[in-house]
C-alpha cells in the first residue's frame, strides 16, 4: 500500500499515472520514497538536465522511427523495420507505408542521408500547420534554410527550431513527413501517422525505449556540468546562493544572513562569513573542473535557505492562544491593521530623516552615502510591506463580517507591541539608532506583531465556534505571509542596525531630533492632504471589496510611491528640516486605536 | 479474483548518489508549521522502511532527517511496489480493482513468489553517445533477476558490451552501479503506528545506486594545473579505464547539445576538445516485472530509476519539473486541464507561484542578469540596449543602477513603475534577487496574486500577460544568449532559448487571470455601466475608469 497523501503534492502536476482505474490516490506518496524521488523534485527542462534529458523522448516521436534534431534539421537514424513488418502482417501500417519506410531504412543502412524536408501536424498551442525544414546541400541542389527561424513570436508564430516543433506535437494527432532521401532528389515520399505515446497504460516509459536512452546525453561526468552550467534553471535542487552555515558557537552580526555562493570552493566553516555573493559569476570562487569531482560532497545542504550541516527537524512553533470568539478576533485583526500602518508610517518618517545622498557631507563619503541609501531603500520597501499586510488584513475582516457590514479598519495604532511583547506608544522620529532597536523590537520572532499574528493564526487553526464557518485556508494562508514577511523585515532592520552603526547619528540624520513642523506649515499641509486622499481611497477601495475597489487601492498604492506622489511632498517636508508625520483625517473612520483590551 | 495485469508503482522514480551506506531516510513536502517560515514549504520525516537482514521492512518515523553521515552524503533509494489488476476471467478491464501484490493474493491464483522475476538492466551510454561508437557504453548486459523468493542483495555491475575487441572497462573490473533487493513480504500487522499507511505485506524491491565514483584513465588520476586540472579527476584506485578504448581523446559530436559537457584533457582549450576519458557511476535503470501465470501465460510490466545528483534543496520544488514536462508531453493534459476550474483551479495557481518563489529563493537574479540581460538584436550581440520599441522614456530607477536599457533595467517598458530598484552596495550586493523575493514571496499568496490582476484589469492592462512568456516563445531580438525580462527571466529551455511554463501550465494560468479579470471587470461594470462605446487610449480610459469609479463610491457612502 502506498503511504500518505502530501499537501504539496498535486493531482494536476502528477505525472506518469495510471490511465485506467481511479485516480483518487493519484497523489499518495509511497511508503518510504522521500519526495527526492518523485519527477516532480526533477527539473524539467534539459540543457542537458540533472535527472534525465526528456529531448530524447523526441528522438521516438513518429512511430517505427528514430529521428535527431540538429539545429533545423531533422535527420532519420534508424527504422525498426522488424516493428513495421510485424504491423504490416498484422494490418496496422498500409502496404503502401510499408514500403516508404523500407525504402528509408535501406538508405539509411547504406549511410544515405535521410532528412524531413516538411512536417504537417498538431503542434499544440501553436494549432496546426505545415512548414518546410532544412536541409542540407546535397545532389547537386543548394541547402534550404526551411521555414523556421529560431524565434517565434507574433500571430501565427512557427515553432523556432526542429526540435521545439516535434516538442509540440499533440500525442495521438496525425502529423505527416515528407522526406528527402540524399540521391532521390525527385522523390518525396511521405508517412502520416499519430504522434507516438512516450508512456504505456501503467505510466511507465514506452517499451521502444532502451535503458539509458533517456539518459544519454547528461554530462560526462554530472559534475563537469554541475559546476558551470550557463542554463540557470537549477537552483531549486542546486543552489546559485544561499546563506552559510551558522557557526557552532552561534553567529554574531548580521553578515550571516547574506547570499554566498553554494558551490564555493573554501568551504570552512569558522567564525567569520564566506564572502557575499555579487552580481557577477560566482565562478572563479567555485569549485573547478575535477576538483568538484573530489569534493562534491562537502556541498551542504539547504533548507529554509540557510545551509545546513546536521540533521534538519522542521521545527514546528508552539502556536498561541486561540482568541475566544469571532467578536475578539474581529477586534483584533482590526488592531492588526491599525498597527501595520502605524509602523508603515514610524518607518516613513525614518527614511525621510535621513540625508540625502547629495548631501555635502555625505557625497565624500562613499560607505556613508551607500549606508543610507540602503537604509532609506529598506525602510521604505517594508513601509509598502506594510501597507500591503493592512489591505491583507482588511480582506480577511470582510470576509468575517456578515454581508454588508464591513467597515474598512483603517485606524491608526496609538500603541504598538514593542519588545518582549511590552507595548509602547507611537513615535514619529527620526531613523535614531533607537528608533532602529525599537524596530527590531516590533518586528522580532515571537513577540512585537508577530505575538498578535500568532494569536490571531492560532484562532484560524483552532477556531472557536462562531469563527470555524469562517475560517478558510486563504485566511490562514493570508496571516502566515504576513508572519513570514516579518522575518524578513526583522532580518532587514538587524542589517540596518549595522549599517548604521559606525556612524554618528548627526553624520547620517538631516537632524538627530528634529521638530514636528508648525501649525500652518504650508508643506506639512499639502503632504497631508495627499496623505488623507490616499487613505481615503483605501478606504472606499476596501468598502468595495477585492475587485471593486481595485482602482482606489492602486491609486492609493501609487500615490505613495510614484514619482511626483506623496514621496515627493514628504521630501520637502523632510527638507526643510522636519519632521515627515502624518496626522489622522478627520473622522471616526481614522481616529487613533488603542489595543484589544 | 483472479490477477489480471500488474503495474509499478511508482513507474519513474530519481535514485540519488551518495557516499554512505545508509540510505536517506522518508520525508513529504508539506506546509511549513514554523510561523517565521520564508517559505510555505517545508519537509517533514514520513515513514521510512528500514530493511532488515532477512529482507523485510521495519516501518519507523524519524524525528530528523540526517542528509549525510559524517562526509559522506546519504543515497536516496527508492523502493517499487508491485501492485495487480483483479477481475474475473473475460470481465472488462474498466472494471477491474487494483491492490498490492501479496503472497496472500498470489497464494489465491495458486501462484507463488518463486513465479515472479524481475530482470534488471543499467546503463550508461553517455560516452557512447558523445562518440557514436555503442562500444562506450557501459552496464550489465545480462539482465541482473531477481526471483521473488531470493531476498538477498545484487550488484548491478557496470562493465562494456561483451563483443567490443578493446573495452573501455578492462573485463576484469567493472564500476558497480548500485545494488537491487527483492524485499519480503510479512504480514500486516494491526494497531501498529503505522498499520494505517504502510503494508509490509506488499511486495516491492528496491534499488541503491552507486556512490557517485568517477572514473577514468590513468591520467585522469594525476593534476595538470597546465592543463587547467588543479586536481585529480578520478582517484588512483579507479583510474583503470582503457585510453585506448576511444572515450579518451574523443571529441564531441554534434548529437549532444550542450557538447562542452564532458571532462577534457585541456580544459583551458576548447571546450569541446579531446576527452580525458573520464565516466561517472550514474545510469538509468530498466526493471521489468513477469509473473509466469501458466506456461503460456505471464503478466509483465516495467518500471524506471534514473540516478542523479543529490537534490541540495529538498524543500524547493522546480516551477517546472520533469513531471510537468511529461504532462505537456501527454495525450491527456488538455483533458485534465479542462477538469481544474473553480477553486482547485485557484489552489493550483497558488501553487505554482509557491514553487516560482521556492526557485527564485535560491537564484542569483543579479548575476544572471548581467549576464543575459537581452543585448541588441544579432549581429551585434553587444550588451548594450533592448530594441527601442521595448523601451520607455524615464528611468525609474532614475540612474541609481546600470545599464538601464537593458532587459530589468530602468527603462524596460516591462518593469512595473511601482518599484523602484536600488543599486547593488556592500551591504546590499544583490538587490534584484532580494527583490524577486519579496515580490515572489507576496505573490505566492493568491490573495496578493488576485490583487495584483485585478488592478491591472482595471487599469486596462494584462501584465501578467504581457510578463509571463507564452510557450516556446522566442522575440526577434532573443537567442541562446540573452532575453527580455518575460518571465521566467533569463533562464534556458531545453534547446537553450528562452525559458517558459509548460503549454498546459501556461494554459491554466491564463485561464485563472481571465477569470479573475472577468470577476473584476464584471463587479465594475455592474456598478459603472458603459453608456456608449468610445475610443479612448488606455491612459484616457484607465483614468476615467478611477474617476468614475471614486466619485460613485463617494455618492454611496
Amino acid at each position: 500500500m502506498s503511504g500518505s497523501n502530501s499537501a504539496k503534492i498535486v493531482a494536476r502536476n502528477v505525472a506518469a499515472f495510471r490511465r485506467f482505474g481511479d485516480q483518487s490516490g493519484i497523489t499518495q506518496v509511497i511508503a518510504g520514497n522521500p519526495a527526492a524521488t518523485r519527477l516532480e523534485s526533477g527539473v524539467g527542462n534539459c540543457f542537458p538536465g540533472l535527472e534525465c534529458d526528456l529531448r530524447n523522448l523526441e528522438r521516438r516521436f513518429f512511430p517505427f522511427l528514430e529521428a535527431e534534431a540538429i539545429g533545423n534539421l531533422l535527420l532519420i537514424v534508424a527504422i525498426d523495420m522488424d516493428a513495421v513488418e510485424r504491423g504490416g502482417a498484422a494490418g496496422s501500417v498500409t502496404p503502401a507505408d510499408v514500403a516508404v519506410y523500407r525504402t528509408l531504412a535501406d538508405d539509411v543502412a547504406a549511410s544515405r542521408f535521410v532528412f524531413v524536408s516538411r512536417m504537417a501536424g498538431s503542434f499544440g498551442p501553436l494549432g496546426q500547420m505545415a512548414f518546410d525544414l532544412a536541409l542540407i546541400a546535397m545532389d547537386g541542389e543548394a541547402e534550404v534554410q526551411g521555414d523556421l527561424s529560431d524565434t517565434s513570436s507574433g500571430v501565427g508564430r512557427r515553432p523556432s527550431d526542429a526540435w521545439t516543433a516535434i516538442r509540440l506535437l499533440t500525442e495521438g494527432i496525425d502529423v505527416t513527413l515528407t522526406f528527402r532521401r540524399q540521391g532521390a532528389a525527385g522523390a518525396r515520399p511521405t508517412l502520416t501517422a499519430p504522434r507516438a505515446r512516450y508512456l504505456d497504460d501503467n505510466g511507465a516509459l514506452a517499451a521502444v525505449f532502451l535503458p539509458g536512452e533517456l539518459t544519454q546525453s547528461l554530462c560526462s561526468p554530472w559534475t563537469h556540468d554541475f559546476r558551470d552550467c550557463g542554463c540557470f534553471y537549477w537552483a531549486s535542487n542546486h543552489p546559485d546562493i544561499a546563506q552559510p552555515v551558522l557557526p557552532s558557537g552561534g553567529a554574531t552580526g548580521q553578515s550571516w544572513q547574506r547570499d554566498v555562493p553554494w558551490e564555493r570552493s573554501a568551504r570552512v566553516v569558522g567564525i567569520q562569513p564566506p564572502e557575499p555573493a555579487t552580481d557577477t559569476s560566482s565562478q572563479p570562487v567555485e569549485m573547478r573542473h575535477y576538483e568538484i569531482n573530489n569534493r562534491w560532497q562537502e556541498l551542504h545542504f539547504v533548507l529554509g535557505r540557510r545551509e545546513i550541516v546536521a540533521p534538519y527537524a522542521s521545527g514546528a512553533t508552539a502556536p498561541g492562544a486561540p482568541l475566544q470568539n469571532l467578536n475578539t478576533l474581529i477586534e483584533h485583526l482590526r488592531y492588526a491593521a491599525g498597527v501595520e500602518l502605524a509602523v508603515a508610517q514610524e518607518y516613513l518618517c525614518a527614511a525621510y530623516s535621513l540625508k540625502p545622498i547629495t548631501d555635502p557631507g555625505v557625497a565624500g563619503n562613499a560607505a556613508l552615502r551607500d549606508d543610507i541609501r540602503a537604509s532609506r531603500a529598506e525602510l521604505m520597501r517594508i513601509a509598502i510591506g506594510e501597507m500591503r499586510h493592512t489591505r491583507a488584513v482588511n480582506d480577511i475582516i470582510r470576509g468575517m463580517m456578515p454581508p454588508g457590514t464591513f467597515e474598512p479598519a483603517l485606524r491608526v495604532a496609538s500603541r504598538v507591541p514593542g519588545a518582549a511583547g511590552q507595548m509602547r506608544d507611537v513615535s514619529m522620529r527620526a531613523a535614531t539608532k533607537a528608533a532602529v532597536k525599537d524596530f527590531i523590537d516590533v518586528e522580532a520572532p515571537s513577540a512585537g506583531v508577530d505575538g498578535l499574528y500568532s494569536r490571531i493564526l492560532a484562532t484560524l487553526v483552532a477556531p472557536p465556534a462562531d469563527v470555524a464557518p469562517l475560517a478558510t485556508d486563504e485566511w490562514r494562508e493570508a496571516i502566515r505571509s504576513i508572519i513570514a514577511e516579518g522575518e524578513d523585515h526583522f532580518q532587514t532592520f538587524l542589517d540596518m542596525q549595522e549599517w548604521l552603526q559606525e556612524h554618528a547619528e548627526a553624520a547620517y540624520l538631516r537632524s538627530v531630533a528634529p521638530a514636528r513642523p508648525p501649525a500652518g506649515h504650508a508643506a506639512h499641509l499639502e503632504l497631508q492632504t495627499a496623505y488623507g486622499g490616499m487613505l481615503e481611497s483605501l478606504r472606499d477601495g476596501y468598502r468595495k471589496g477585492r475587485f471593486l475597489g481595485a482602482t482606489e487601492i492602486n491609486a492609493a498604492r501609487t500615490s505613495m510611491v510614484m514619482p511626483g506622489g506623496i514621496d515627493v511632498l514628504a521630501d520637502a517636508v523632510a527638507g526643510q528640516g522636519f519632521l515627515v508625520v502624518f496626522d489622522p483625517p478627520a473622522g471616526a473612520d481614522f481616529a487613533p486605536l488603542d489595543p484589544p483590551a | 479474483m483472479p490477477i489480471q495485469a500488474l503495474f509499478i508503482t511508482p513507474s519513474f522514480a530519481v535514485a540519488r548518489l551518495g557516499g554512505s551506506t545508509t540510505p536517506l531516510h522518508s520525508y513529504d513536502w508539506v506546509d511549513s508549521e514554523r510561523l517565521r517560515s520564508e517559505s510555505e514549504t517545508d519537509i517533514a520525516p514520513s515513514w521510512t522502511l528500514a530493511v532488515q537482514p532477512d529482507g523485510s521492512v521495519a516501518p519507523f518515523l524519524p524525528t530528523s532527517i540526517a542528509f549525510r553521515d559524517g562526509d559522506l552524503i546519504r543515497p536516496v533509494a527508492p523502493f517499487f511496489e508491485v501492485w495487480a489488476r483483479l477481475g474475473e476471467s473475460g470481465s472488462a478491464p474498466a472494471t477491474w480493482t487494483e491492490a498490492p501484490l501479496t503472497t496472500a493474493l498470489l497464494a489465491a491464483d495458486g501462484l507463488s513468489l518463486a513465479s515472479l522475476r524481475v530482470a534488471v538492466t543499467a546503463r550508461n551510454l553517455k560516452a557512447a553517445r558523445r562518440t557514436g561508437d555503442p562500444a562506450h557504453a557501459f552496464g550489465n548486459w545480462q539482465a541482473v533477476m531477481l526471483l521473488g523468493n531470493d531476498f538477498t542483495a545484487r550488484m548491478v555491475e557496470g562493465r562494456c558490451p561483451p563483443s567490443v575487441t578493446v573495452p573501455m572497462i578492462p573485463t576484469n573490473r567493472n564500476i558497480p552501479l548500485g545494488t537491487v533487493q527483492m524485499l519480503r513480504s510479512t504480514p500486516q500487522l494491526a494497531g501498529q503506528p503505522w498499520s494505517g499507511s504502510v503494508r509490509t505485506d506488499t511486495i516491492r524491491f528496491r534499488y541503491t545506486p552507486g556512490r557517485g565514483q568517477f572514473y577514468g584513465p590513468p591520467e585522469a588520476a594525476s593534476a595538470q594545473p597546465t592543463l587547467g586540472r588543479p586536481a585529480p579527476a578520478v582517484p588512483s584506485a579507479n583510474a583503470f579505464l582503457d585510453p585506448a578504448a576511444g572515450w579518451r581523446g574523443a571529441s564531441t559530436g554534434n548529437l549532444v547539445q550542450p557538447g562542452d559537457t564532458y571532462d577534457l584533457i585541456n580544459q583551458n582549450g576548447d571546450t569541446d576538445g579531446p576527452s580525458l576519458g573520464v565516466v561517472d557511476d550514474t545510469c538509468e535503470v530498466h526493471f521489468d516485472v513477469t509473473l509466469q501465470i501458466s506456461g503460456e501465460r505471464a503478466l509483465k510490466t516495467r518500471a524506471i530509476a534514473f540516478v542523479a545528483p543529490p537534490d541540495f534543496a529538498p524543500d524547493r520544488r522546480p516551477f517546472l519539473s520533469v513531471a510537468d514536462e511529461i504532462n505537456d508531453r501527454d495525450g491527456t493534459a488538455a483533458a485534465r486541464n479542462a477538469g481544474l476550474t473553480g477553486a482547485a483551479l485557484a489552489g493550483w495557481v497558488e501553487d505554482l507561484f509557491e514553487r516560482i518563489y521556492e526557485t527564485v529563493s535560491l537564484f542569483n537574479v543579479d548575476d544572471y542578469r548581467s549576464r543575459r540581460a537581452a543585448v541588441r538584436p544579432p549581429p551585434d550581440f553587444v550588451p548594450a540596449s533592448l530594441p527601442e520599441a521595448k523601451l520607455q522614456a524615464i528611468d525609474i530607477d532614475q540612474g541609481v543602477r546600470s545599464a538601464p536599457d537593458r532587459a530589468m533595467g530602468g527603462r524596460d517598458a516591462l518593469r512595473s513603475q511601482v518599484y523602484r530598484l536600488p543599486a547593488a552596495t556592500n551591504d546590499d550586493p544583490l538587490p534584484l534577487s532580494q527583490h524577486a523575493r519579496m515580490r515572489h514571496r507576496a505573490l505566492a499568496d493568491i490573495q496578493n496574486l488576485v490583487a495584483l490582476v485585478a488592478q491591472d484589469a482595471l487599469a486596462g492592462r494584462n501584465r501578467v500577460a504581457e510578463i509571463v512568456r507564452a510557450p516556446f516563445e522566442v522575440e526577434s531580438f532573443e537567442n541562446a544568449i540573452a532575453s527580455s525580462m518575460r518571465m521566467p527571466p533569463f533562464m534556458r529551455q531545453s534547446n537553450a532559448l528562452p525559458l517558459t511554463l509548460a503549454a498546459w501550465q501556461y494554459e491554466l494560468l491564463m485561464r485563472w487571470v481571465d477569470e479573475t479579470r472577468a470577476l473584476t471587470i464584471a463587479g465594475l461594470t455592474a456598478a459603472l455601466p458603459e453608456r456608449a462605446a468610445r475610443t479612448l487610449s488606455t491612459s484616457a480610459r484607465s483614468r476615467r475608469r478611477a474617476v468614475l469609479a471614486r466619485i460613485d463610491a463617494v455618492a454611496r457612502q
